[in-house]
């Protein structure tokens, strides 16, 4: 399934392009592809009764490896599974959840501060986490021209804002039973790892095709052992992110059971680690033009090392999965 | 016991280091210039320069009869540490003080020390390095760029790659090929190229971070005086191997990411053990690099130390934005008002060029083993 679902995204994709003349990433062709993707109907195959979770990370895997930024993994595991927690249907096409903590008043307004959140600059909805008057997890909605933004970019191109919210007219969307802003923090951290997992995977075929084909000292670099060993290194780091995702999806239907899951802390965690490395491996690999904007390495490499910080780096993450393992660890690992 | 002449010089230098980071945190404060992490690649600023030059603290090592201050490479090396530590915007001499200044001294006639020296000692002439291309980059000796003999002077024809900061430089210290050779090291020579001469071409490389660091330079048949030639021809390939052990021995090696550590132990008081570690680590690669320093004053050419220290060096510079990361987790940002994000997203950024520049780390452990093993 997940490759058909890669084959069509990429043909979708390929009749967007979005690199300006300069290599840099153009937004203006990014939202062009975007709506592709959304007239494609692609961004509701997470809606309860469309798709499935693993078709959404698919999707978001396949909109990940072409490298240019994209809102669509966000929309589809954040945004879609915040609204399904509280069992509301997607309403505006770019709607951003907003993590808060925000505080909701008797009248219907909304207080709230976020830092860095990833593409609020393109919302045309937010999405605001925030605890109702009576203490109770709730989402409401709010008009982008009610808050206050301040944006900008990550390492590599895409946008975020601090976003706040003062008193700001606030639509009710619903209440959700378990703690919120937990949830979208699990779901945040299952997107990332699950882009981080493909942009690793196409880090690691860019690498191996550099090395077969890059000749020094009248051999391909591929026939250097300092190479070689450079290669198996980042394979096996890439290799280590995939079964760390594998083990977090396993049969999993809804991110909520992944909700202080140490199979969600171990995605993060190990995919985070992996970007680290496998960054540092391939640009060795590549040398100095994997660094020159108009090759696709780099693309990749800053959404990684971005994207470790984001949902919680491995740091937040490592204290987390420490936590949950009890004075029997053997009991904790198999269970 | 330390002799009395020790104390003496080492006061001098204590005195010397005290006055370059007063002026370096007086002037970048006057100017509003960042400190930065790799600012001697990625930060300029000509006044800076000419400043510096003008206090006797750029070129330093050139004698007086060049225009130079005369003074030794261990009180270059005290004022470059302060001006890495400072993150200060010394790029645009850099390559020039570095290692065009004390390859004429070594190798120029009479002619192109009195034609470039005074100019680098003020700190207003800046140089290139053109030594990578398309298909040479560890495999320096497979250059395909050439000079050919023409009348009383040169022809040039090539192209050159990766030449950091080519579009604000003066001039271009080029390795080229002027004789054939079984020997791909025989063959080779060095030439002094104007980069404003017909027939350059400078065409920009934009980098991953959207700014004009590198650029392609293209030789369209520049025609070369024969002034032009440094050293001997034929003996570019020992003169590089000589410039290299300056361009790989020096403290930017080490000090690259240390804007980056000095604003994290100000912004944290959390001393944990990891720091300890990396600090001990710090305090012997310095030691390291300063006795390498030396030895290179005393004229030798101390190849595997320098590319132990770098070697070292640069991983150095990576594990300080690990423990950055995780000491003081913040979003990198590049364009943050806050220093200790943007200093974090500068050397997430330039991660890669650390072991890439000079000669790769893998490149550099080659010499290093196949030295100690005698292969
Ligand atoms: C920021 C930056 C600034 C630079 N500025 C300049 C400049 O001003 N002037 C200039 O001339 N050059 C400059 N360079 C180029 C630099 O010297 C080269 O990048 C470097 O020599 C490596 O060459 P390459 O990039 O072609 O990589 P390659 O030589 O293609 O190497 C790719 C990988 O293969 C490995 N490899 C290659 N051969 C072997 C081998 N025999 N054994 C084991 N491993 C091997 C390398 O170690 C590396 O990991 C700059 C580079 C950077 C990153």
């Amino acid at each position: 399934m997940s490759g058909e679902i890669a084959d069509a995204i990429a043909a979708i994709l390929r009749n967007f392009p979005q690199g300006s003349a300069d290599g840099s990433w153009d937004e203006t062709l990014g939202r062009a592809a975007t709506d592709a993707l959304r007239d494609g109907d692609w961004l509701d195959v997470s809606l309860p009764d469309l798709g499935d979770l693993a078709d959404a990370v698919a999707v978001a895997a396949a909109v990940t490896a072409h490298g240019w930024p994209s809102p669509v993994p966000d929309l589809l595991l954040i945004t879609n599974s915040a609204l399904a927690a509280v069992g509301v249907p997607r309403s505006h096409r770019c709607p951003i959840v907003v993590p808060g903590p925000g505080r909701l008043d008797g009248t219907g307004r909304v207080t709230a501060a976020a830092e860095h959140v990833a593409w609020a600059p393109w919302a045309d909805q937010l999405l605001v986490v925030a605890q109702d008057p009576r203490g109770r997890p709730t989402l409401v909605a709010v008009d982008p021209g009610q808050a206050e933004l301040r944006p900008g970019h990550t390492l590599h191109g895409s946008p975020w804002a601090h976003v706040r919210l003062e008193n700001a007219a606030a639509e009710y969307l619903g209440t959700a039973t378990d703690d919120l802003a937990e949830f979208v923090t699990t779901a945040g951290a299952l997107a990332r790892s699950a882009q981080s997992l493909a942009a690793l995977e196409r880090v690691r075929a860019l690498s191996v095709e550099h090395v077969r084909t890059r000749v020094q000292f009248g051999r391909p670099l591929a026939a250097f052992q300092a190479v070689q060993q450079h290669l198996a290194a980042l394979i096996g780091e890439v290799a280590a992110a995939e079964a760390a995702v594998a083990q977090a999806l396993g049969d999993v239907r809804d991110i909520r059971e992944l909700v202080g899951d140490p199979r969600l802390s171990t995605a993060k965690i190990r995919t985070s680690a992996a970007a680290t490395e496998a960054a540092r491996l391939a640009h060795q690999l590549h040398g100095a033009i994997g660094i020159a904007r108009e090759h696709e390495l780099h693309r990749h490499t800053l959404a990684l090392l971005t994207w470790r910080e984001e949902f919680g780096n491995e740091r937040f993450w490592g204290g987390r999965l420490a936590a949950s393992a009890g004075p029997d660890l053997w009991a904790w690992l198999t269970g | 016991m330390i002799d009395v002449r020790t104390a003496v010089r080492r006061a001098a230098a204590e005195e010397l280091r005290a006055r370059v980071r007063a002026f370096a945190e007086r002037e970048m404060a006057s100017s509003g210039a960042d400190a930065h992490c790799d600012a001697w690649m990625t930060s300029y600023s000509a006044e800076f320069s000419r400043a510096l030059g003008a206090r006797g603290w750029a070129g330093m090592t050139i004698p007086a009869e060049y225009g130079g201050p005369g003074r030794t490479s261990m009180e270059r090396y005290v004022v470059i540490e302060e001006l890495l530590a400072a993150g200060a915007p010394v790029a645009l001499h850099w390559f020039a003080d570095r290692q065009v200044g004390p390859a004429l001294l070594r190798h120029g006639s009479p002619a192109q020390r009195r034609r470039y020296l005074p100019g680098i000692a003020r700190g207003e002439c800046y140089f290139a390095i053109g030594m990578s291309e398309p298909d040479s980059g560890s495999d320096l000796a497979a250059v395909r760029t050439r000079a050919r003999r023409d009348g009383g002077g040169w022809r040039l024809e090539g192209a050159k790659t990766w030449s950091s900061h080519a579009h604000l430089a003066h001039h271009m210290l080029v390795l080229a090929r002027t004789d054939p050779a079984e020997d791909r090291r025989a063959g080779l020579s060095q030439f002094l190229v104007d980069l404003r001469l017909d027939g350059v071409q400078i065409r920009p490389i934009t980098t991953q971070d959207g700014r004009r660091h590198f650029n392609e330079v293209v030789f369209d048949g520049v025609r070369l005086d024969d002034g032009c030639l440094l050293g001997t021809r034929g003996q570019g390939w020992s003169q590089v191997m000589a410039e290299l052990a300056l361009e790989r021995s020096g403290p930017e090696r080490f000090l690259s990411t240390m804007p980056l550590l000095r604003c994290l132990l100000r912004r944290t008081e959390a001393r944990p053990k990891e720091l300890g570690v990396l600090l001990a680590e710090l305090r012997s690669i310095r030691a390291m690099s300063q006795s390498v320093a030396e030895a290179l004053g005393r004229g030798e050419t101390p190849t595997v130390a320098a590319a132990v220290v770098k070697d070292l060096g640069t991983r150095f510079e990576g594990k300080v934005v690990e423990l950055a990361r995780d000491l003081l987790p913040v979003v990198p940002d590049l364009a943050s008002g806050d220093e200790y994000a943007r200093l974090l997203a500068e050397a997430v950024v330039h991660s890669p060029d650390r072991t890439l520049r000079g000669g790769t780390n893998e490149i550099l452990r080659g010499i290093v083993a196949r030295t100690a093993a005698g292969a």
